[in-house]
């Protein structure tokens, strides 16, 4: 995957932005690109170097680097490699002219070290003060000109709020640069380091005291509220209960705050389909239109809004601080099966798509944890199955209460959590450990959201998410129109025709292997066609089943009615209750994004590993859910 | 006495005396702020025994018991 499409030209300066984990370094380089970033910026923290040009009201001829959070140049995890790696032997740029290192105005002494460490480097380099409004509001005043001469460089402060200091951080970053080769970091030992942090101290002290009374009181005050809030949400027991709390109105409200709008998209497209229906009645290029591009567009569409709610609610959890607490709170259970606390963050990105989540496993010190975390994230319920899981339901409680399809959504995503904490524990008998695990997480101050930093995030993840999958959609539908409607095409008979079709002749064959599973060879055609994209599932069956043929409201509507008619060469029906649950069950557990197991290569270096999941997912799958469908009908479920 | 013991009540002030235990996890602790001399207040444990929550200054910190028993401690 690439980190960055953005062309970088020679006359062009590149700063990179470094700094500690929570420091406001992601917000500043929002703030400084504006809406010209390219980069996809995965939910969840930071875990690739990003690069975009300056935003174009703040002036030309420089471009910003986000890296990992790192709290030195000596790295622990993967993720602070790639850090390192960003400034130094960069693969997009040919070398990094500035360093801005970003500093947590409520943390100075702490994050002075790695200001330190820079310095030593001899990269030409700046410091940007970040949380001055939160300074502010206690009175607070850092003396920024005595940092600037410890230092010998452009300290400046910056409100994330506002974009205050915005101006002046691009002004002093442009003159950044030097003709020198930068040295590599140097490994302190204990001793110096000890030194060098009680250095830090006091030059911290010192930038404080000289602007401010009883500075540390008042630093005091700002960290207050957090102190009090984490009495109740990190409290032996009801730290847990509000975390079910929190994590479960996250879940209910992506899919009750979305409804309304999928509504409204499910009812545009369906507009649509008929719109162009009418304009070639009968001919080809119409039922192409219709039936291929616009049925596909329109099943996958739809789910768009959830994608976005479930982006924004993990960038507020993450942005709030509250998704630090949550690592914190499952380390005990996770680390009884294998994990750290660290799994929470790729597990939880997880829902929304496998490959960032993949990525974000790079926070993780520990090989072996990070590992069996990379291994479980595929079985976290993506965005991409909520289509299918969200259609499943549909058919088994239609014209019933809203709480039922609830319930049967929050038992599946339960149930790939439990089938998750299985699949950790079986695992981890097999993977031995060869470096200590370690989990030491900082608890950032609780900060209020940045709404529009939020939503924006937000809109950009979901639009690259689209992006990402629109071709893939359209090539699907493309193929499925084709398959299914030649080479017969003349055929008045719908079901004839299809039987008759290229994509009817291959379901034949396939069919001996999904029966077992109470489904047919269209089911399986759906099936295959989910390897490309688990979403295409629902596209393909829209397209399969012919459904802007029928007078149905919505697209969706159409599609429940087809299914429910819908029988097999022996006139059984093929969607019954068990073999609607058994699809379910297979989009659980079965692996069946490429993109996932090409990260998965890259990630862990090892083609066998990333193998082995793909055979066992699916290989598992198919048998578990051919003994529960099978099961269910012993039991007299039709 | 080290950092994780139970002696050590919630709410209780220590300072930090010395080091010991692996390498890396003392390299961490150092670069999150902690020397001989800071000054902590443990804030209590996370559910089912997880990990210790400590606060020095300004900074929050949650360490696992073994983390915290790199730490040599006394009671302030």
């Amino acid at each position: 995957m690439r980190s960055s499409d953005v062309e970088v030209t020679v006359e062009e300066k590149c700063i990179a932005l470094v700094g500690a984990p929570n420091s406001g370094k992601t917000t500043l380089y929002n703030w400084l690109t504006g809406s010209r970033f390219k980069t996809v910026n995965y939910p969840g923290a930071t875990v690739e170097f990003s690069i975009g040009h300056l935003a174009s009201h703040l002036g030309e001829g420089l471009m910003a680097m986000d890296t990992p959070g790192t709290y030195s140049l000596h790295p622990k995890s993967a993720d602070e490699w790639v850090t390192l790696r960003s400034i130094y032997e960069n693969p997009k740029v040919e070398k990094i002219d500035g360093i801005v290192v970003v500093v947590d105005g409520t943390q100075i002494s702490r994050h002075l070290q790695l200001v330190m460490q820079l310095k030593e480097t001899g990269f030409p380099m700046m410091v940007v003060i970040t949380m001055s409004d939160l300074l502010r509001r206690e009175g607070v005043e850092v003396d920024l000109a005595y940092l600037s001469q410890t230092f010998g460089c452009p300290v400046l402060p910056f409100d994330g709020l506002l974009a205050g200091g915005l101006r002046e951080i691009v002004a002093a970053a442009q003159k950044l640069g030097s003709s020198k080769t930068p040295a590599r970091p140097v490994p302190w030992g204990f001793e110096l380091q000890e030194q060098k942090l009680k250095e830090c101290e006091r030059i911290a002290q010192e930038a404080l005291r000289h602007k401010t009374d009883h500075a540390q009181e008042r630093l005091n005050r700002i960290v207050a509220t957090t102190e009090k809030l984490d009495r109740f949400l990190l409290h032996p027991v009801f730290g847990f209960v509000f975390f079910i709390l929190i994590m479960g109105g996250l879940f209910a409200s992506v899919f009750w705050l979305a409804t309304p709008f999928m509504d409204t998209i499910d009812g545009w497209f369906s507009a649509l389909g008929e719109q162009v229906a009418t304009m070639g009645p009968g001919t080809l290029w119409a039922d192409f239109l219709a039936n291929g591009v616009v049925a596909s567009f329109a099943a996958f569409m739809v789910f768009v809004p959830q994608i976005f709610i479930l982006f924004i609610a993990i960038g507020l959890l993450e942005s709030t601080g509250y998704l630090a607490r949550a690592a914190t709170l499952i380390d005990r259970p996770f680390s009884a099966l294998g994990m750290s606390g660290r799994s929470f963050v790729p597990l939880l990105s997880g829902f929304a798509c496998a490959v960032p989540a993949i990525i974000a496993t790079r926070n993780i010190p520990s090989t072996k944890d990070r590992l069996i975390t990379a291994f479980v994230v595929p079985l976290m319920s993506c965005s991409a199955r909520l289509p299918v899981y969200a259609l499943c339901i549909a058919f088994l409680f239609h014209g019933q209460s809203a709480l039922y399809a609830g319930l049967a959504m929050a038992a599946l995503y339960l149930g790939s959590i439990i089938v998750g904490a299985i699949a950790a524990g079986v695992v981890s008998k097999f993977i031995p450990r060869k470096e200590p695990s370690f989990f030491m997480m900082e608890l950032p101050i609780y900060r209020r959201p940045k709404v529009r930093v939020l939503l924006r995030q937000a809109w950009t993840r979901t639009l690259s998410y689209v992006k990402r999958a629109g071709p893939i959609i359209f090539t699907f539908a493309v193929i499925i129109w084709v398959g299914t409607t030649f080479p017969n095409y003349q055929t008045e008979d719908a079901h004839q025709k299809l039987e008759d079709s290229y994509v009817g002749q291959m379901g034949k064959f396939i069919e001996p292997v999904v029966a077992p599973m109470g489904v047919d060879w269209r089911v399986g055609v759906g099936l295959i066609s989910a390897f490309a994209a688990r979403e295409v599932f629902v596209s393909s069956m829209a397209v399969t089943f012919n459904i802007t043929d029928t007078d149905e409201d919505t697209q969706q509507q159409a599609l429940l009615t087809q299914m429910s008619t819908a029988t097999n060469s022996a006139g059984e029906k093929i969607f019954t209750v068990s073999s609607v649950i058994g699809l379910m069950i297979f989009f659980l557990i079965a692996l069946q994004c490429m993109s996932t197991v090409g990260v998965q290569i890259r990630e862990s270096g090892s083609w066998k590993f990333a193998i082995m999941q793909l055979v066992v997912f699916n290989v598992g799958a198919y048998l578990i859910v051919v003994a529960v469908v099978q099961g269910l009908r012993v039991l007299g479920v039709p | 006495m080290k950092l994780h013991d139970t002696a050590i009540k919630t709410g209780q002030q220590v300072e930090i005396t010395g080091f010991t235990g692996e390498d890396i996890l003392r390299e961490r602790l150092h670069e999150m702020g902690l020397r001989v001399g800071s000054l902590i207040t443990v804030l209590g444990k996370a559910p089912f025994g997880g990990p210790l929550l400590i606060r020095f200054n300004t900074s929050f910190l949650a360490l696992r018991s073994e983390e915290a028993a790199c730490a040599q401690v006394m009671l302030k």
